[in-house]
């Protein structure tokens, strides 16, 4: 892709220059998807949190942005290392959640019919199996685009989301 | 439930909502994004001035050392040894004294 064609590309370049309405438009384009991608794994309070870290984190490193991959993805990699660092912290400090109490908080979450029982076969994936998941199956990354997001070698990234898609099928069954 | 029906129902589950940007949230980032900034700029200024007066007080020092090599100071400090503290004492004084107006005037 040639950065020039690239409306994000433009919008990086300016951002990275200091203008901050420039960084608005891509906060204003992007953080939709950021924020469901990480309230798929963490809830919308906690996706909140993350997405507007994640936002403030990608305007300190603009300057070292390469335009190798597409903002949207390096954003998402920024929401999804920050959510894993949340999660480590979370267990560092002896404050992990019961699961049976996520679980459930979750579970009262969903809405009708089928898709009660997919949330509830959702909740019961590991959050690596998830948000390989959300990123093929939901919001249409490339298996190369979620390998480089989640950080992990394509071929981990694939059987990852073979597995999530087993433990659904399991439990839909 | 095939695997057609299943990536069906993924795919509608977890695709990322439609519509306009939630205002509430961008006017966030931009608040957090201009705090960001202000902390950066008194960082930067606090380090130039950190900077400066580490400067400036390394050329005093070297200032005093090479008057005090003089024959006559060199005399008059060794008859009087208070006067080099109250040298010091009404250096540290003229220079807390500009920090505070610099800060007043900040």
């Amino acid at each position: 892709m040639r950065p020039e064609r690239d409306p994000d590309a433009v919008l990086c370049r300016r951002a990275a220059a200091g203008d901050k309405d420039a960084f608005r438009l891509l906060v204003e384009t992007h953080e939709r998807r950021l924020r469901a991608f990480l309230g798929q794994l963490g809830g919308p309070d906690l996706a909140d949190e993350l997405a507007q870290e994640a936002f403030l984190k990608a305007w300190q490193s603009l300057r070292g942005f390469r335009e190798e991959s597409k903002f949207s993805s390096w954003l998402c990699a920024i929401g999804w290392r920050l959510f894993v660092d949340h999660k480590r912290r979370e267990r560092s400090e002896g404050r992990k959640r019961d699961a049976a109490a996520d679980l459930a908080e979750r579970e009262e979450a969903a809405s009708a019919g089928a898709r009660v029982d997919l949330e509830r076969a959702l909740a019961r994936l590991e959050p690596v199996e998830k948000a390989a998941l959300v990123l093929c199956d939901g919001h249409g990354w490339s298996h190369e685009e979620a390998a480089e997001i989640l950080r992990m070698p394509l071929g981990t990234l694939k059987g990852t989301v073979r597995r999530a898609k087993q433990k659904c099928r399991e439990y839909l069954r | 439930m095939d695997d057609e029906e299943l990536d069906i129902l993924l795919g509608e589950a977890l695709a990322p909502p439609d519509g306009p940007a939630d205002r509430g949230f961008v006017l966030r980032v931009e608040r957090s994004v201009a705090e960001e900034e202000r902390y950066r700029r008194w960082r930067t200024g606090l380090l130039r001035q950190l900077a400066t007066e580490a400067l400036a007080l390394a050329a005093l020092g070297a200032s005093f050392a090479v008057i005090a090599r003089v024959p006559a100071v060199e005399a008059l400090l060794t008859d009087a040894p208070g006067l080099i503290w109250a040298v010091l004492v009404t250096l540290l004084l003229v220079w807390a004294l500009m920090r505070g107006r610099g800060s007043v005037l900040a």
